[in-house]
This record gives C-alpha cells, structure tokens and sequence, in this order.
C-alpha cells in the first residue's frame, strides 16, 4: 500500500451521515501540514545560513 | 525589463490555469450515494494528484508573487477546475494553510514583531469566529439541493459560488482602486494627504469606541482600546476562515492597522500568529467534520511550498502597484470562473 491509499483509506467515508473520525486521522490532519511546514521551514533558514543568501519570504 | 517580466509571469500562469480549466471541466463528484461519492472523491483526487500539486504550485507561485495567502483563489478554483466539493476544498486548503504559515513561523521567528497580547487577545474571537464559519459551511452541506431552471443544484455550491464572486469582486476592485492610486501618487498626479487618508469615519469611531473592558497593548504603542473591537475584528476573519477556507489577512491586516492602530511591522507579524492559529483550530474542527482530505492536502501542501519561492524570487523583478494591479485582475478572472462554472451547472450541465 502507497502513501496516497494509506491517506484515503485513513478518512473513511467521510460524506456518510454514520461517519465518525478515527483518531488516527485527526492527529494526521493536524501533524501532516505542521510537521511539513516545520520542516520545509527549518531547511529553507539552513539554505539561507549555508549559502548566505536570502530567499523570497512569499505570502504567509 | 520589470513590466515584461511581469507579463510573461502572469501569461504563464493565466494559460497554465484556463488549459487546466479546459482539460478538468465536466469532471467532479457526481454521485448521490455517500460510499460512491466517497470513492469517486478518492480517485479524483489519488488520480490527479499530480495536476493537483502543479495547481498548488500554481496558486502558491501567485501568493508568493502577489504577497498574499491564495486561500481566496485556491478554494473556488478547486471546485471549478477539479470539482471538488467546497466543504472539502475549504477544509483541506485550511490544512495546507497551516503548514504554510508553520514553515513562515519558522522563518519569521528570528523577526520578533508579534505583538503577543493583542494575538492571544485575538484568538479567543478567531476560534470563535472559525467555529461559526465551519458550523454554517456544515449547515449549508447538510441542506440539500434546490431546483433552478429543472436543474438540480446543491443549496452549498449555490451560496459558496455567490459568496466567491462577491468576495472576489471585492478584493479585486480593492486591489485595483489602491494600485492605480499609488500609480497615480508616485507619478505625482495625487495629492499625497489625500493618498495617505485610509481612516473612514466607521474606522475612526470604533478605534475611538469606549465600550468597556478597555485593553492597553504596549508591544504596539496603543495605550488603550475596547476588548469589543479586538475580539471583533477576530471573529470576522475567523469566520472568513471557517467558512471560505482564507487566511483573512487581507482584512486582518488593515484592521490591525488602521482600527487598532498598529505599526506595518508588528500588524505583519500579528497577523501571521494569527492565520498559523485561525489554520491551525480550522484543520481540527473540519477534519472533526469529515472536510479534510489527507491526499489532497499533501498535493496542495508540495505544490504551494515550491511555488511560493519561485513567486517571491518573481516579485523582486516587478513594482509593487503594478504587481497589486495584476492580483486584482487575476480576482476578476476567479470571478469569471465561478460565473461560468455555475452558468454551466444551471443551464447547461
């Protein structure tokens, strides 16, 4: 089983009135964006500190 | 040298959305039964997760370059392009919003400029204000289909697709109108008093408004404002949050300034806490409403990282009023999206 059917499969069929969130995928929901950004962001500060370039900031 | 950078920027992205508009249109949930709905979901998002990171990176490009968030885009965009439901497309760009505003924390914190008072001040009205916005999206999901023109269209799509077209009418006619006056300020064609007067008379009054409990805010020079209008001006956005799947900053951001009173550089950092907050409480309280999709937000989150740098490497080659120009004719094309979208579902789906 690949990433991407681990994720769906993790949701369950969310549009069924009977559904009811497992915790598995509330703490995925959360941890998956803010573990990324923490991640892309503390690598995109050692580019700038290794290189001594800044890089673009963006919008958020 | 700026100007055709920036035209060449923005056609590459404008045909990179209409080919994919071209290539996705018809496609969507169409099923009615909820475990045929759910599969159809999952393989429309499994299947194009590739074209959905490269509209993520799309989207992120265009928040970097234009400085702002993209949630406002993202979300119709999603239903227009790919068909996907509002009420996940909503929950899962607030999923990537927290990672991106996560990864913005990281590189900000050095900065400092957080006014952390009036931030946790704030977050008690921005919870309360995404948990509204997220009750009324699932009202509004649970609220059936209406018939228009012997269509059958759901009551959601309807009231979303309106409160889209209003909202990018708004900000793109905001976007437009400040742009050509600061154009029209640096060739030196407007008085720089009447340039520089933001302040109506509503936003004068509630920076005045006595309503007790008053708060002092050191961290931004504010010696005394009312709890009412912080908490206010957190609610509103946070309902634009739960509701539309936005960051808000493009009302929070004037608020900060021009209601409380705060310097550009703390109003920046602020209002950055406060998306990483509004994201943040947003993931939870749709993920516990079965809007977040897990694959979905992994294709918008490696989308967006990327195009975010590559915008923001962009905006350096273009001028400021002229790049706000672009973003507000970029919200006119949403606009022009959602209109056809719906024309199409009306009268001709």
């Amino acid at each position: 089983m690949n990433i991407l059917d681990f994720l769906s499969d993790l949701s369950g069929n969310t549009m069924c009135p009977d559904w009811s969130p497992s915790i598995a995928y509330i703490v995925v929901a959360v941890a998956l964006p803010v573990c990324f950004g923490v991640f892309v962001g503390v690598a995109l500060r050692l580019v700038e500190k290794v290189f001594g370039v800044e890089l673009g900031r963006g919008g958020h | 040298m700026k100007s055709k950078a920036f035209v060449i920027f923005l056609s590459i992205l404008a045909l990179l959305v209409l080919s994919s508009a071209l290539a996705f249109a018809g496609t969507g949930v169409l099923a009615t039964d909820c475990v045929k709905a759910v599969d159809e979901l999952k393989n429309l998002i499994v299947a194009n997760f590739f074209y959905l990171a490269l509209f993520g990176f799309i989207i992120g490009a265009m928040g970097g370059f234009f400085g702002v968030g993209g949630g406002f885009l993202m979300v119709p965009m999603l239903n227009v392009i790919f068909g996907i439901p509002y009420n996940v497309a909503v929950g899962s760009d607030l999923g990537q919003m927290a990672g991106m505003s996560a990864s913005a924390t990281v590189r900000h914190m050095k900065f400092g400029n957080i006014d952390f008072k009036l931030g946790f001040l704030m977050i008690v009205g921005t919870a309360t204000g995404v948990e509204v916005g997220a009750q009324v999206l699932q009202a509004l999901k649970h609220v059936g289909i209406i018939e228009i023109a012997s269509k059958q269209i759901s009551i959601m799509d309807l009231v979303m697709s309106i409160v889209y077209i209003l909202l990018l009418i708004f900000l793109g006619h905001g976007m437009i109108k400040e742009s050509l006056r600061t154009m029209k300020r640096q060739a030196g064609r407007l008085d720089l008093k009447a340039a520089d007067a933001p302040a109506s008379g509503v936003v004068l009054r509630l920076r005045a408004m006595k309503l007790p409990p008053m708060v002092s805010l050191p961290a931004s020079g504010i010696e005394s404002i009312s709890l009412w209008v912080v908490l206010g001006i957190g609610f509103a956005t946070g309902f634009l949050s739960g509701m539309l799947g936005v960051g808000g900053g493009f009302i929070r951001m004037p608020a900060l300034v021009y209601i409380i009173g705060c310097p550009t550089v703390v109003a920046v950092g602020t209002d950055l806490f406060e998306i990483m907050f509004s994201a943040g409480y947003g993931v939870i309280t749709h993920a516990f409403k079965g809007n977040v999709n897990l694959v979905l937000v992994l294709a918008l989150l490696l989308g967006t990282t990327i195009g975010a740098q590559v915008g923001a490497s962009f905006t350096r080659m273009a001028g400021g009023p002229r790049v706000r120009l672009g973003f507000g004719v970029l919200a006119f094309v949403g606009v022009i999206m959602v209109v056809v979208k719906l024309y199409i579902k009306i009268f001709a789906g």
